[in-house]
């Protein structure tokens, strides 16, 4: 779907591309995109949405059982392909060659890691980026982060009374190794040192951050992308709901710990957060305060 | 060779989007249209479609899938549509359907949850002559009870505490303010227009075949809602189908849902005479 700027002698000469989160659609969470592309073309950009191979209105076949191993394989990059076909048709079809990218969650990460590979990409809008590995096997409680930790043990004290929690905990279809750990396990403050991940190393190299990160869930595509993206002087918009568990982990399984080696680049990077807002962004506020964010940003960089 | 064309195509004053189907080879003469669940049950479940309108284009018969106003790529905002609306849509998408495949004979609506709801309501009313209706809502104010609930269980993630409660949220809606759950904004007039269905009373005059389907992921007995719907209809067949809910958020991907698309395929093949 593409929209056409309302204007066309506001046509900017930017264009963005919205990148669909997960297995869900060009059009998003609750019309998300819509929003998004409907504003941005207002804006004077051309916005392309479109459905990646195998899902939605789009040709093709998913062949795994699992939702989380679809995530898992978008996290290493599934559908950069087609990121990079799209950048290829808004080229020839509409003369186009600076592109922003933009999603949610999967659509972040896959935003992320195309424009790591093509220097078309000249901005990312990353909401609710995922910085680890999401496939089925991986044991959860062992790399959550403390801030996790704290939220799910006050959920999990609510659920003392709720009947079908219990009713759920006796028919063994609840993680104990989660809920062992989060209960009865103290779990290390963030501001020592996050779960899951080693201390900062001293020399701010790329490859001291992959040494350390490589004990870590931390997806490697991640710092390796991030890393490519900022260096070479292209602007990071990433914008995390508060409640989001995703922006918990970024933050203390990366920025934190890793923020100082990129203190000379940091007008490249934008990290903002959403105040009482989830993951898919579904309050209208924080919908509405998100597209100011990302259009005063683009305005600024990209115009 | 098949086709899929994406259009856009108007209802008074607002446009609505949806994807054409047609088989390559010469159409049977029904086609179907097929109708989209409840905002984001629309989105778990359209794969599902998508591959079941192929299904049907491959065996000749064209399909025009489309979402209604202030869903999906359509026109609109979400509160802005109501159930007559939808109903208009269902209607304006059938006359689309002969409009564009002049072959057509007949329009068969096939339609999941509360898009089923809507396409049995617009079958009482319109000349169909099939209807197959995959796990129907069938009382409307139940299913507005649930939609409000994830109101309030996005409040207890957000703020831990339920800041206004389900009777509250009730009167911000016959005030005029609208509602959000799970992102989409409820006015009064959807949610008293669904709140209002009552399908086992509302079916009056529908004669043509109909399939019923109870979508159930354990096997269990029809509810007998469903089954005294399949009383009220009277050419109607009532089966259980072994299904995952794909029309939510499960830990399953399902791009088919083979048992549902077998069981309603094998059903339209005996309707041909």
């Amino acid at each position: 779907m593409m929209h056409m700027p309302q204007d066309s002698s506001r046509r900017k000469r930017t264009a963005i591309i919205l990148l669909s989160p997960g297995i869900k659609s060009h059009i998003g969470p609750h019309r998300l995109y819509v929003n998004m592309a409907e504003r941005y073309s207002k804006d004077g950009y051309v916005v392309l949405r479109f459905d990646f191979h195998g899902l939605a209105d789009s040709e093709g076949d998913v062949e795994e059982t699992f939702v989380a191993d679809i995530y898992g394989s978008i996290e290493q990059g599934r559908y950069v392909d087609d990121v990079l076909a799209a950048m290829d048709y808004l080229e020839n079809e509409q003369g186009i060659g600076r592109i922003v990218l933009g999603g949610l969650c999967g659509g972040a990460i896959t935003g992320l890691i195309a424009g790591s590979f093509d220097s078309r990409v000249v901005g990312l809008i990353g909401l609710g980026i995922p910085v680890i590995n999401a496939s089925t096997p991986m044991n959860q409680s062992k790399y959550m982060t403390a801030g996790q930790a704290a939220s799910l043990r006050s959920s999990y004290f609510e659920k003392l009374r709720d009947v079908s929690a219990w009713k759920r905990f006796f028919s063994f279809k609840s993680d104990y190794r989660i809920i062992w750990r989060i209960l009865f396990k103290k779990s290390a403050p963030s501001s020592v040192q996050p779960a899951g991940i080693s201390p900062a190393p001293d020399c701010g190299t790329k490859q001291a951050v992959e040494n350390s990160l490589n004990d870590s869930n931390v997806n490697m595509l991640f710092p390796q992308a991030f890393h490519k993206m900022v260096s070479s002087s292209r602007r990071l918009l990433l914008i995390f709901s508060e409640m989001d568990r995703l922006y918990w982990e970024f933050n203390e399984k990366f920025w934190q710990p890793y923020m100082q080696i990129y203190q000379d680049k940091m007008s490249f990077i934008d990290v903002r957060i959403l105040k009482n807002a989830n993951h898919i962004i579904s309050s209208p506020d924080s919908q509405k305060e998100m597209l100011d964010w990302t259009s005063g940003w683009l305005e600024e960089n990209h115009s | 060779m098949k086709k899929e064309t994406p259009l856009f195509f108007s209802n008074g004053t607002w446009r609505l989007f949806g994807f054409l189907h047609t088989p390559d080879m010469q159409p049977r003469g029904i086609a179907y249209v097929l109708c989209y669940p409840f905002a984001e049950e629309r989105l778990w479940a359209q794969r599902v479609f998508v591959n079941f309108a192929r299904e049907l284009a491959h065996r000749g018969d064209p399909v025009l899938r489309f979402d209604f106003k202030g869903n999906g790529d359509s026109e609109g905002k979400f509160e802005d549509g109501d159930v007559e609306t939808y109903l208009s849509d269902i209607e304006t998408a059938m006359r689309i359907l002969r409009a564009k495949v002049p072959e057509v004979t007949s329009v068969g609506l096939i339609g999941l949850r509360l898009g089923a709801t809507l396409a049995a309501l617009a079958a009482d009313r319109n000349d169909v002559s099939r209807l197959v209706l995959w796990d129907p809502i069938i009382d409307g104010h139940q299913y507005m009870q649930e939609v409000l609930r994830s109101n309030l269980m996005t409040q207890t993630a957000i703020f831990k505490e339920i800041q206004r409660d389900r009777r509250m949220l009730i009167q911000d809606l016959m005030d005029g303010k609208t509602v959000n759950a799970d992102g989409y904004d409820i006015g009064r007039k959807l949610y008293e227009g669904i709140s209002g269905i009552r399908l086992n009373e509302q079916m009056t005059r529908y004669g043509n075949r109909c399939l019923i389907v109870q979508i159930d992921n354990r096997g269990g007995p029809i509810r007998q809602k469903i089954l005294d719907l399949g009383n009220k209809i009277a050419n109607s067949s009532v089966v259980n189908v072994r299904e995952e809910p794909f029309w939510r958020e499960i830990k399953t991907y399902n791009g088919k849902a083979e048992n549902l698309s077998h069981t309603t395929l094998e059903w339209l093949d005996s309707c041909i005479d």
